[in-house]
């Protein structure tokens, strides 16, 4: 066991909404932890919960109909009793969070230098010519070419993938200890993903920052991470080291996703394996596993009772009654 | 697999020829001052039953091919010939009758269907605007359709809000289909779709193809996408065609540098790989002012003198594959 | 009768479930309040002349300016006419001018809109027009109009319906061309459909909530209009009582009577604020993104 504190380590987090529709349970029970210098991925579909989770890490959602319960410790600290004072003074400095839009998540009619050095003058109570300074400086740093005249630009003069890098900047500024990247790449061109990913990377490695890469892209997942977990309808299903994940994973799910994206190298085939059905709505969570319904390996079981995050190997939590069966029926996904 | 068969098959069903389109940018007083060159000289041709794929990231202007393709938008130049006829020359109703046979299908599964009508409707519809049988005659078609795509009878009365985006897509292709057409232009169908609806679509999409003899121009900037249900492949770069190959060839040897960066771009889904990467530096130039010569210029590792003064001309090379590259002239 | 049809026969409305189900409508407390008054004021419209105790033009110089009694409601006017039944007539006729205008200008404004989002030639000519006739403030402009036909009830539909096609038109033209923008619409078009089929089956049912809305307000302003107009003596000719006139005719004894400018004038506040608010409520109420029924609490 490990007496270092985990970086971040949340236990049985549940977040639900209150909707017009009812109350709906996002999250159910979600645990994971991140030590420094880490890198974990969050994949999973549309209605997993990923982007839930990182925005409930920083308590983002809507305060009035969102509640929250379990622990989520940073540096030993639980962030839910966190006060708002508190809390404003942990966004953009201890912990920072990159978007997937980033159009949508820049100010519009303020100069992008401004919004850099406006962070950093929070944080570090900075002069403003200073933080003018340190944000240029910083722009040059994520790659922006001439970034003394870029500072002035608005977002919409600039290129989704230069967005994406002021944004980038812009977390960075205060050099935070946490960087949480909700489908950072996902809006752009692969040729700029790949740049992106690149910056990304030898920032994290300069900082030694732990991050949580949230993507549905199982490229991104084998090339930046070195954890991940996956998610389903709310629940983590899968958690291990991302070698363990590509050569053996033991979830049904996990293996009918990774099978169904198509291959830029090896083997074509004629009809991509896929799952069947589609993910239920929040509003009607299937008893039992909540996969049990798209899934060959299905017992009675499975429908009836939850299966929980069990440890099966080093490192490898698997939330599966048969995973042992479905290791020996699926061909291994391995290179 | 259809790879030399369809290559070779008689006369192509679809030849566009030199498409040209061009989006003149005004000022206040309405005088042309510049010009965006969105499609440059695009030229290829695809056979029955085979799926031509179209890549290339965003503001190479596959999408706006696509739609010129069909005359949904003005075409500047160039020709495209449908049975024969060049389709820009042909008068209003006969376009109509073109239509039928040339369909599309769209990238955005939320807007893609009339939030007000049913489902039913949207695709009778199909058919009343070309007149096509009575109104029984419709319904039954619309079923039939509809479980063909994978739907029950009772989802014919439902709202598109009542679906999921994999099922509107699905829904999508059902319009398009019930007019019985020859050639379907899918533009990104499955890019707004998670993962695994991606590969039911697809699925679907091939499974129909085989059934139907269909051909498709298969739209999309997702390479790995394209390489599984495309038979022939081309890679477009601010307007223009920079190779053609079939997707065996392009992906196994590609030979334009912007193909390759492309490829080597795609993160593998192997933790442990070691592959070369070319990566590219830069971003994409603005089409209102593209780089003399070579467009690729800019960001070409390989380029030299040539590339900056000479555009490149469509060289031929064998197996069918044309590159558009000073480092492929004879 | 069968055990279950007595069940249902019997059963009495469950005012709970009702209300639970349609909670967005109830706890949208504009839309309530707005809709409550403009049920009473309509019922008064239709049943004006069951509401009447006296004849509307009838009348009685021996009762002149006399204050609200029993025998009179509502008081006379300077003609001993009964201010109550002249009033309830004047919501009944305030509305029908309403509801007529409203209409007319509505198609009308419809399809200069839906035309003018889709044609770029139509667009230049029809929404010039319509800056021009926006560009007078509307009171000066449908009494220039009803100086140029004459003082008639039907000039007042006439000019009030030509005042209002613009902000109607805008409206739809506006949202017409968000819809334009949409797939479907693409869609359609490379299926072969015309342009009339795309306007009129596609897009006009897709801008209907913003068209409500606006209707609502344009519904208000009409009635507004049509009492000032009334008022200034440029609206409906006496006997005729509309609201405005009876302004128009109570403004001298405001001092003296001041019963017959009250009254009709609390009318016209209860029509316009009901429509108000209704309008305001209708569009909380139509876009789904407001939060209406979601209930609010503390965090822990």
């Amino acid at each position: 066991m490990s007496h270092v504190v985990p970086l971040l380590k949340i236990e049985d987090l549940q977040v639900d909404f209150a909707t017009h529709k009812g109350t709906v349970s996002a999250l159910d029970g979600v645990s994971f932890e991140l030590q420094e210098g880490e890198i974990l991925g969050v994949v999973g579909e549309s209605g997993c919960g990923k982007s839930v989770t990182a925005e409930a890490i920083l308590q983002l959602l809507d305060e009035d109909s969102t509640f929250y319960d379990g622990k989520i410790m940073f540096n030993g600290e639980n962030l839910l009793e966190y006060n708002k004072k508190k809390l404003e003074k942990l966004r953009g400095n201890d912990i920072a969070m990159i978007f997937q839009d980033p159009m949508s998540s820049l100010n519009p009619v303020m100069p992008i230098g401004k919004q850099i050095a406006e962070s950093i003058h929070i944080h570090q109570s900075t002069s403003k010519k200073e933080s003018i300074r340190k944000a240029v400086e910083l722009l040059r740093l994520t790659g922006i070419p001439s970034p003394e005249q870029r500072a002035k630009e608005y977002p919409h003069e600039l290129s989704g993938g230069m967005r994406q890098r002021v944004m980038i900047a812009m977390a960075l500024s205060c050099q935070p200890k946490l960087l949480i990247a909700d489908e950072p790449t996902t809006a752009l061109d692969v040729t700029i993903q790949a740049q992106i990913l690149e910056l990304i990377t030898s920032f994290q490695k300069q900082l030694n920052m732990g991050i949580i890469l949230i993507t549905h892209d199982f490229g991104v997942i084998a090339n930046m991470c070195t954890k991940v977990a996956v998610m389903y309808l709310g629940q983590v299903i899968e958690e291990t080291d991302v070698k363990t994940l590509f050569k053996r994973p033991f979830h049904p799910y996990t293996i009918g996703l990774m099978k169904s994206v198509p291959q830029i190298e090896g083997e074509r085939v004629e009809q991509l394996p896929s799952i069947a059905g589609t993910v239920p709505s929040l509003f009607q969570i299937p008893t039992g596993c909540r996969f049990a319904p798209r899934c060959k390996y299905a017992s009675s079981t499975c429908e009836s009772s939850m299966p929980s995050l069990e440890t099966v190997e080093n490192n490898h939590r698997v939330r599966c009654w048969h995973y042992d069966e479905v290791l020996k029926g699926e061909t291994i996904y391995a290179d | 697999m259809q790879t030399e068969q369809t290559l070779n098959k008689g006369k192509p069903i679809l030849q566009v020829k030199n498409l040209q389109k061009y989006y003149p940018v005004r000022t206040s007083l309405g005088k042309t001052k510049a010009y965006i060159k969105a499609v440059e000289d695009l030229s290829f041709d695809i056979y029955e039953g085979e799926t031509f794929g179209l890549v290339g990231e965003s503001g190479c202007g596959k999408s706006t091919a696509g739609r010129t393709l069909l005359k949904l938008v003005e075409p500047t130049n160039g020709e495209v010939i449908y049975r024969d006829e060049d389709i820009f020359k042909l008068k209003k109703s006969s376009l109509k009758h073109v239509r039928k046979e040339l369909q599309m299908i769209f990238q955005d599964p939320h807007t893609s269907l009339d939030p007000r009508k049913k489902v039913g409707y949207s695709i009778e519809e199909s058919l009343a605007i070309h007149k096509i049988g009575s109104k029984q005659k419709r319904k039954s078609l619309a079923l039939d359709i509809l479980k063909k795509v994978g739907f029950n009878e009772e989802h014919y009365y439902r709202y598109p809000h009542e679906f999921s985006g994999g099922q509107r897509q699905r829904i999508g292709i059902a319009r398009s289909l019930v007019l019985q057409p020859k050639l379907i232009i899918c533009d990104e169908p499955v890019s707004a779709l998670d993962v695994s609806i991606q590969a039911q679509i697809v699925n679907l999409l091939k499974s129909l193809q085989k059934e139907l003899n269909l051909s498709y121009v298969f739209i999309s900037h997702d390479l790995s996408v394209v390489r599984h249900i495309a038979d022939k492949v081309g890679v477009m770069y601010l307007g223009n065609l920079v190779e053609q190959a079939s997707t065996e060839d392009l992906f196994s040897d590609p030979l334009h540098p912007y193909t390759k960066s492309l490829i080597s771009a795609v993160p593998l889904l192997n933790p442990e790989s070691k592959r070369e990467k070319i990566a590219i530096q830069g971003e994409i130039p603005s089409p209102l002012n593209p780089p003399s010569g070579c467009v690729f210029h800019t960001r070409c590792p390989f380029a030299f003198e040539r590339c900056k003064t000479e555009v490149p001309k469509n060289n031929h090379l064998h197996n069918k594959r044309t590159v558009k590259c000073h480092l492929y002239d004879e | 009768m069968s055990e279950s049809t007595k069940v249902l026969v019997n059963k009495p409305i469950d005012f709970k479930k009702t209300i639970k189900k349609n909670s967005r409508f109830f706890s949208n407390r504009l839309l309530l309040t707005g809709s409550i008054l403009l049920v009473i004021t309509t019922f008064i419209g239709v049943f004006a002349s069951f509401l009447s105790p006296y004849e509307i033009l009838e009348i009685d110089p021996k009762n002149r300016l006399a204050a609200p009694s029993n025998a009179h409601w509502f008081g006379t006017d300077n003609f001993g006419r009964d201010v109550f039944s002249r009033t309830m007539y004047g919501v009944r006729i305030s509305l029908l001018i309403g509801v007529t205008v409203t209409l007319v200008a509505s198609v009308i404004g419809l399809t200069v809109g839906l035309l003018a989002s889709y044609y770029k030639l139509l667009d230049h000519i029809f929404m010039r027009i319509c800056d021009g006739l926006f560009a007078f403030p509307s009171i000066l402009l449908a009494i220039a109009i009803m100086s140029a036909l004459g003082p008639k009830s039907i000039n007042v539909i006439i000019a009030l319906v030509l005042v209002f096609i613009p902000s109607i038109a805008r409206i739809v033209r506006s949202a017409a061309l968000v819809v334009k923008e949409k797939v479907f619409i693409e869609a359609l078009q490379a299926q072969g459909a015309s342009s009339f089929r795309i306007l009129f089956l596609h897009i006009a049912p897709n801008i209907l909530a913003p068209l409500i809305v606006q209707v609502t307000f344009v519904f208000a302003v009409t009635i507004l209009t049509e009492a000032s107009l009334s008022f200034l003596g440029a609206g409906i000719p006496a006997p005729l009582p509309s609201l405005g006139n009876m302004l128009y005719d109570g403004k001298l004894a405001i001092y003296n009577a001041w019963w017959m400018t009250v009254f009709p004038g609390l009318f016209i506040i209860l029509i316009v604020l009901g429509l108000n608010l209704f309008g305001d409520g209708l569009r909380d109420h139509l876009d789904p993104k407001s939060k209406l029924s979601v209930k609010r609490r503390k965090r822990r």
